[in-house]
């Protein structure tokens, strides 16, 4: 698994009177960051809210619960841009704004409930939204403030701006100036003893830009002579000089803030203090000689961190937990414990909790969790053995003759031996969830790498599905503890317990009855989803249909996710690509993939004014991502979760249902044919003369699979014997990768896909 | 007519132990490139690494012109141990084919 990283940066300004400022970052000075982060692993990310945001879906009360969100995914990094405008105000108050569609912070340091407590306080008319991104990003929390940059424009050049458009970057009103000034001061004080972070930059008044498709899209151009306006605006600006042989027709036509903005000279020097100051800040926080944690440490940490997620909002199952503990403490059995259930019952759940009640202080034990599928190498049987190996010889100082063997029969053997050679005073518990997803290679469902017989002080608990390993477990007549529903109160507990952060708790008993009713009501994960739905439905007068429409069971729980979804977008296409590019995926992606594997082709991004020419570069507009995932990120792995930012289903149910509602064998091939094309363009690098020059690690280590998968085994074979492929994938950190992919073209064969 | 796929499978197998030694001052690319180019006169992978060479795409010092093998063959070892810092007297296969025993002045 190839080390990246990713740096998501938040960018808060007003929006009209900073276009030229913001076109010049996301064209000009992110892509020379990106450019030099990808040479070390880092991706970045830059949050420009920009293209989807209106004043008029403001109004409906997105927008701040997406800016705040973003901000919240984006920590630590922020960029504060002002100039002379304090921005618009919404007219209600930001708690209501948000009420209705409050969501889990990720990974803000903040509970939800504070922020619920903050938001209450504040008033109606009374703060920007430019303002709250900045209170709420930066002043109410200042643990963001090293890693956040503040650039004031100031405000010479407005003497050269036509006065019919000095309104488009200077506020009029008394009150909201003053309001601008307090903000700034705020900033300024606060930011007394971080003055590097503060930076003043000065800029050129250059013209009116024009915005071509907005006057074509328009019916106030009857009497405007295009010809003549082309004609004078040949570079697509109108200058000061130009204004003068329009007539008052066509001047009202450049004055109208929806067909022009101004353009700026001279925003170099603002660039480069962006990029040195940004640079500076990402590199401080992953710095290049950083002690790596060893690859095994690293796992352990993504086992752990898995575990503590899964053991949130636990409850109930008292019997189960209590069996464990009987099992690890008092004896009970010479065998491995299986616990088994039904998908969605909640062992991995179990499993975690039991887990960290396990937590023990004595010195001469070790506990191992490993949650099949929560890593890419965890799926896999050969690593997993090598891996309790290490860990056993490595606490237990045991020694081996000949180390951990490379082959796998002799480590089957050896894990086997390794588990009776356990001091007598030591002691060994493995926690083993979801075996029903190891890989199927080696027979491993069979369980023959399994010691059937453990000594006093070796415990291993298990979990699987019914299927092929349930059945070796009762072939083998481990013990078994079974999951079955839960009962009414621990349904209620789960519901309320995660309404509750929300003030959602508020459901009647009527309600709730009919949530318990439902078929598969006795699983945590359908008792999560009905949560996380509820919690995110708006209107409380319709609460009551919004229950009974329910599906009865998690599969058809995610086909509604699905079609709310595609409402919510009103882009059926984006929410199925999104899906099958998700599970098609190897282990998951990026969001900066996400947003190029989904924009739209170069003849619509043209007619959605996302660019004006063919030549420029462009992605999914921010806003439709943002609602397409914000409002399901909660079933996905948090990209924030081990900073390498790769986004995947959390659920394997989720997978399943994707797979069901919108994958066929035939479209499967042509989502890995776009992820190895995508790849191919990645990792090929930007010179056509020297193939594979790119420095993307995820193009060198993706595109192997992709062109396997996408049936195209010829192009994977070309591709592991083009020296030029492999020097790049050796630049870029993956040698040890590339025995991997040799392996992977000899079993293709057998290759099992479900991850 | 051994498979390309097989030639470049087995030459990163049996070099594995040599491309582990790359670090910040020599990296694992240019260790192999040269392995590459000093693989055999006839090896596909020693024609490709010339043709990178020839391409001026090495901003580092390298080795040419130098005698190597007239023709490139499969490595036989499965896996190169590379641990041993002194003399080898003697190793013995087990009768199992699987096991090496050696005897050495080093202790490793």
């Amino acid at each position: 698994m190839i080390k990246q990283k990713t740096a998501r940066v938040f960018i808060s300004s007003t929006f009209r009177d900073m276009h030229t400022e913001r076109d010049y970052l996301s064209k000009v000075i992110f892509p020379e960051i990106r450019e030099e982060l990808k040479q070390r692993g880092i991706y970045l990310v830059d949050v420009d809210l920009r293209w989807g945001i209106t004043e008029e879906e403001s109004e409906k009360g997105e927008t701040l619960k997406i800016c705040l969100d973003e901000i919240e995914n984006s920590r630590p990094f922020f960029i504060g841009i002002l100039g002379d405008r304090y921005g618009w105000i919404p007219d209600v108050s930001p708690s209501k704004m948000l009420n209705s569609t409050e969501k889990k912070i990720v990974q803000g340091k903040e509970t939800s409930e504070d922020r619920f407590v903050w938001e209450n306080k504040l008033k109606a008319g009374e703060h920007s939204v430019t303002a709250l991104e900045i209170y709420y990003g930066v002043l109410n929390n200042l643990e963001q403030k090293k890693r956040s940059f503040f650039y004031f424009r100031d405000d010479k050049f407005i003497k050269d701006v036509p006065k019919e458009k000095v309104t488009d970057v200077k506020d009029e009103d008394k009150i909201q100036q003053k309001k601008l000034a307090l903000l700034k001061k705020k900033i300024r004080d606060e930011y007394s003893d971080l003055p590097e972070n503060l930076n003043d930059y000065g800029v050129k008044y250059k013209g009116l830009k024009i915005n071509w498709l907005e006057i074509k899209n328009s019916t106030d151009q009857k009497n405007i002579d295009m010809e003549k306006l082309h004609k004078i605006a040949d570079d697509g600006i109108v200058d000061n000089d130009e204004i003068l042989e329009l007539n008052a027709d066509e001047k009202k036509l450049v004055f109208n803030n929806t067909f022009t903005y101004l353009d700026f000279d001279s925003l170099v020097e603002f660039g480069e203090k962006v990029k040195e100051d940004l640079l500076r800040s990402i590199y401080d926080v992953f710095p290049e000689d950083a002690e790596e944690l060893d690859p095994l440490d690293q796992e352990t940490m993504i086992h752990t961190n898995f575990c503590n997620d899964r053991s949130n909002f636990f409850v109930g199952r008292e019997k189960q937990l209590q069996v464990i503990s009987d099992y690890v403490i008092k004896n009970y059995s010479n065998k491995p414990l299986a616990i088994v259930g039904e998908p969605g019952s909640g062992k991995s759940a179990l499993m975690a909790k039991a887990f960290s009640n396990c937590n023990s202080e004595e010195d001469n034990t070790l506990i191992i969790p490993h949650f099949v599928g929560c890593s890419p190498s965890s799926v896999v049987c050969f690593r997993t053995l090598n891996r309790f190996c290490t860990l056993i010889i490595r606490k237990f100082n045991i020694e081996l003759e000949e180390g951990i063997p490379d082959e796998y029969n002799k480590l089957m053997e050896c894990f086997k031996s390794i588990v009776k050679q356990i001091p007598e005073k030591g002691k060994l518990i493995i926690f083993i969830d979801a075996l029903n997803q190891l890989s199927s290679s080696h027979k491993s469902h069979s369980l023959n790498w399994l010691p059937e017989i453990l000594s006093e002080n070796v415990k291993i608990i298990i979990s699987a599905l019914p299927g092929e390993v349930l059945a070796s477990i009762e072939d083998k007549k481990f013990p078994q503890e079974k999951l079955g529903a839960l009962n009414n109160n621990n349904r209620e507990e789960i519901i309320r317990g995660r309404l509750k952060p929300y003030r959602k708790d508020t459901l009647t008993k009527e309600q709730m009855a009919v949530i318990l009713k439902k078929e598969e009501s006795g699983k945590p994960l359908y008792l999560t989803i009905v949560a996380e739905e509820l919690r995110l439905y708006g209107e409380y007068e319709r609460v009551n249909q919004k229950i009974a429409g329910f599906s009865e069971n998690i599969e058809g729980l995610f086909d509604q996710i699905f079609k709310r979804l595609e409402d919510d977008t009103d882009d059926i296409n984006l929410v199925r690509d999104a899906m099958c590019l998700f599970e098609c995926s190897r282990f998951g992606l990026l969001e900066t993939e996400m947003l190029q594997l989904l924009k739209p082709s170069v003849k619509d991004a043209i007619n959605m004014g996302l660019i004006d020419t063919d030549k420029e570069s462009f992605e999914l507009p921010r806003k439709k991502w943002s609602t397409l995932f914000l409002s399901i990120s909660t079933y996905f792995r948090s990209p924030g979760e081990d900073k390498t930012g790769l986004i995947d289903f959390f659920h394997r149910q989720m997978s399943k249902a994707v797979r069901k509602k919108y994958l066929n064998k035939k479209l499967e091939k042509s989502y890995h044919k776009k992820l190895a094309e995508y790849f191919h363009y990645q990792a090929f690098g930007k010179d056509p003369k020297l193939s594979f020059s790119g420095y993307d690690g995820r193009g060198f280590a993706e595109l192997p699979y992709h062109r396997l998968l996408s049936g195209n085994r010829k192009e994977a074979e070309k591709l592991l014997t083009d020296f030029t492929f492999l020097m790049g994938k050796a630049r870029t950190g993956l040698v040890t990768e590339i025995l991997f992919d040799y392996e992977l073209l000899n079993e293709y064969q057998e290759f099992n896909h479900e991850k | 007519m051994r498979n390309n796929i097989d030639i470049f499978h087995n030459f990163f197998r049996s070099k594995q132990h040599l491309l582990d030694l790359g670090d910040s001052h020599w990296p694992t690319y240019r260790i192999l490139c040269q392995l590459a180019y000093e693989d055999g006169e006839d090896s596909v992978i020693s024609k490709q690494a010339e043709d990178f060479l020839k391409k001026k795409r090495a901003d580092w010092s390298y080795f040419n012109q130098i005698n190597r093998i007239k023709q490139s063959r499969k490595n036989p070892n499965f896996k190169t141990l590379s641990e041993h810092s002194d003399l080898i007297n003697g190793v013995h296969i087990l009768k199992d084919n699987k096991v090496l025993s050696c005897s050495q002045y080093d202790n490793v």
